[in-house]
């Protein structure tokens, strides 16, 4: 073979072979091709909602509702005024659809306090470190992702709000505690 | 035929025939049993066509360059590793596990070497087709080493059995090319930095299995090139005609377009760029975008719109489908999606962090073999 011609036809020719196959295998074995497409999931409904919401509370806490739809609970309100003040919301989550589901996230926000009065931040930051949300199953399990909810099925959930029994600091003044959202979506299994 | 050609032919049938006898009898690799069939062949490749001691004159210059590429290889790659990250070999890290594998290795890829010389020497005055011949047999000689049949059970493991063929191949073309105009020093040099030092270094740089896969195919060609050039344009004489001139700029032209072609696959399908590539497979955005055709997608971060056709991940597969609803929870927003040619909205909701981007470009059925390799393979899954 040439030095110079022979050499360099056989290395392009591999080159471009290697990369054009190596890239359509690649991309064949990568990419998900198959589509959902509609007769499949005609006969199939997908119907997550909320429902028989409840409240309870310790202390002297007090609530309000929060508004409840199919698939949302907004706007709830707390006040907590000592420690060990608790409310705790029940709420089933039930599979109507006729399609498994897995929870497929669940994301929790950090609480956000601002202070009111004079000693805004140090107030802020009493509360916010007392202050805990979780949300388990009625049994007292963590609600986690992955969580499996079967078609037909209910799940009876709480959400609880706490004011730290244990905290030795109250804060001077109101403080108002946003950004305790938890957002839950449930997907195909 | 001459007589030296037929005893090449021989060699290499006996190596073949070693090579899918391994390939098919071998349930796990027995190392020690194929580096002392090579050692055979070997001592009877050098009774037969006598082992040719004289090395060519730019040898020391060769392994000058090709160390300066190996270890720029190992600066470049783990540099960039640190933005990439890393990931841990599966070979062993102990002490005993180490050398282990980098010293039976060394023989197998010793005696590889030794072959390919007392083969590669002699096809210099015989044939070119037995040497390209060499090169495939000496590469399935090679694949053994990484998977024999007993591990290929269904397509995919087929396809991932090319993949690494055709590194190996790309590597093998490199090695036979420095076996053939300079020494087997100059491959023992290659085979050190780039197949024993990976049982030693305990990390690898995460590029991806694609990227991974393009830079083992495309490193060595650098490299031959490299040296063919560095070579043949210092013992060129200069020409002026006219003719000579036009050829070498419709050459250089022509390098510069395959170049720019390649990189830009590369960097569409690999996706590590704003724009990626995607096949589309499934009939449900009809007419819009077709089986077979490839999009582009945009992978600029933003808030997207109602009406555009976006690519995003839903329970471990990328669909494209268009936006039919946008919703907006404070700073969170989520999307429902259809398919053009689905009746029904697709059943889930989507999130910002769940969309790869916006497709506004697509090339029409050129992903047709894509379709296809992905419908074999998961066929025989």
């Amino acid at each position: 073979m040439r030095r110079n011609k022979g050499w360099m036809i056989l290395s392009v020719v591999a080159l471009v072979f290697s990369v054009l196959s190596l890239s359509i295998a690649y991309a064949a074995m990568s990419e998900t091709l198959k589509i959902t497409g509609t007769a499949n999931m005609e006969a199939a409904t997908w119907k997550i909602k909320f429902s028989n919401l409840n409240a309870t509370s310790t202390g002297s806490a007090t609530y309000e509702l929060p508004t409840i739809s199919d698939t949302s609970l907004l706007d709830y309100s707390v006040t907590l005024t000592k420690p060990g003040d608790s409310v705790t919301y029940t709420f089933d989550v039930e599979n109507v659809g006729t399609i498994d589901a897995i929870l497929g996230t669940i994301t929790k926000t950090s609480p956000v306090c601002t202070g009111n009065g004079v000693n805004a931040t140090q107030d802020a930051n009493i509360v916010c470190s007392n202050i805990t949300y979780t949300l388990q199953y009625a049994d007292g399990t963590i609600v986690s992702n992955n969580d499996l909810l079967d078609q037909g099925t209910t799940k009876s959930m709480k959400l609880e709000l706490a004011y730290n029994s244990a905290a030795t600091q109250l804060p001077v003044d109101d403080v108002t505690v946003n950004g305790l959202d938890i957002t839950m979506i449930y997907n195909q299994k | 035929m001459r007589k030296e050609s037929k005893r090449i032919l021989f060699i290499e049938i006996l190596l073949f025939l070693i090579a899918l006898f391994s390939f098919i009898v071998f349930k796990s690799f027995k190392l020690i049993t194929y580096i002392l069939l090579l050692l055979g062949v070997f001592l009877l490749g050098v009774y037969l066509l006598g082992y040719e001691r004289r090395n060519e004159k730019d040898n020391k210059d060769v392994i000058l360059i090709l160390l300066i590429f190996l270890l720029g290889y190992y600066f470049v790659t783990y540099g960039i590793g640190f933005f990439t990250g890393f990931l841990i070999t599966g070979y062993s890290h102990r002490l005993m596990g180490i050398l282990k594998n980098a010293v039976s290795n060394c023989f197998l890829f010793l005696f590889i070497e030794l072959i390919r010389k007392v083969v590669v020497k002699k096809c210099k005055y015989n044939s070119n087709q037995l040497l390209i011949v060499s090169i495939v047999i000496i590469s399935f000689i090679e694949l053994v080493s990484v998977t024999t049949l007993s591990n290929i059970q269904n397509n995919r493991s087929i396809v991932e059995a090319i993949f690494s063929f055709l590194q190996i191949f790309s590597k093998n073309i490199l090695l036979t090319y420095l076996v053939y105009h300079y020494s087997v020093i100059t491959a023992i040099v290659y085979r050190g930095f780039m197949d024993i030092l990976i049982y030693v270094i305990p990390i690898v740089p995460n590029f991806g299995d694609y990227i991974n896969h393009i830079i083992a195919i495309v490193y060595p060609i650098v490299i031959l090139f490299s040296i063919n050039i560095y070579f043949s344009s210092s013992r060129k004489k200069i020409s002026n005609s006219r003719l000579e001139v036009k050829l070498k700029k419709i050459r250089l032209a022509s390098s510069f377009f395959l170049m720019f072609f390649l990189l830009l696959m590369v960097s569409l399908v690999s996706g590590a760029f704003r724009y990626q590539a995607l096949t589309i497979g499934s009939g449900s955005m009809k007419t819009a975008i077709n089986i077979g055709d490839v999009v582009i997608v945009d992978k600029k971060e933003r808030i997207y719109k109602l009406g555009e056709i976006i690519a995003y991940k839903h329970d471990e597969r990328i669909l494209v489908h268009r936006i039919v609803e946008v919703t907006k929870n404070g700073d969170i927003y989520t999307y429902k999606t259809k398919g053009d040619n689905n009746e029904n909205i697709d059943n889930w909701v989507i999130k910002q962090d769940d969309i790869i981007g916006v497709t506004n470009f697509k090339l029409k059925y050129i992903g047709w073999p894509t379709v296809k390799l992905s419908e074999w393979i998961i066929g025989g899954d």
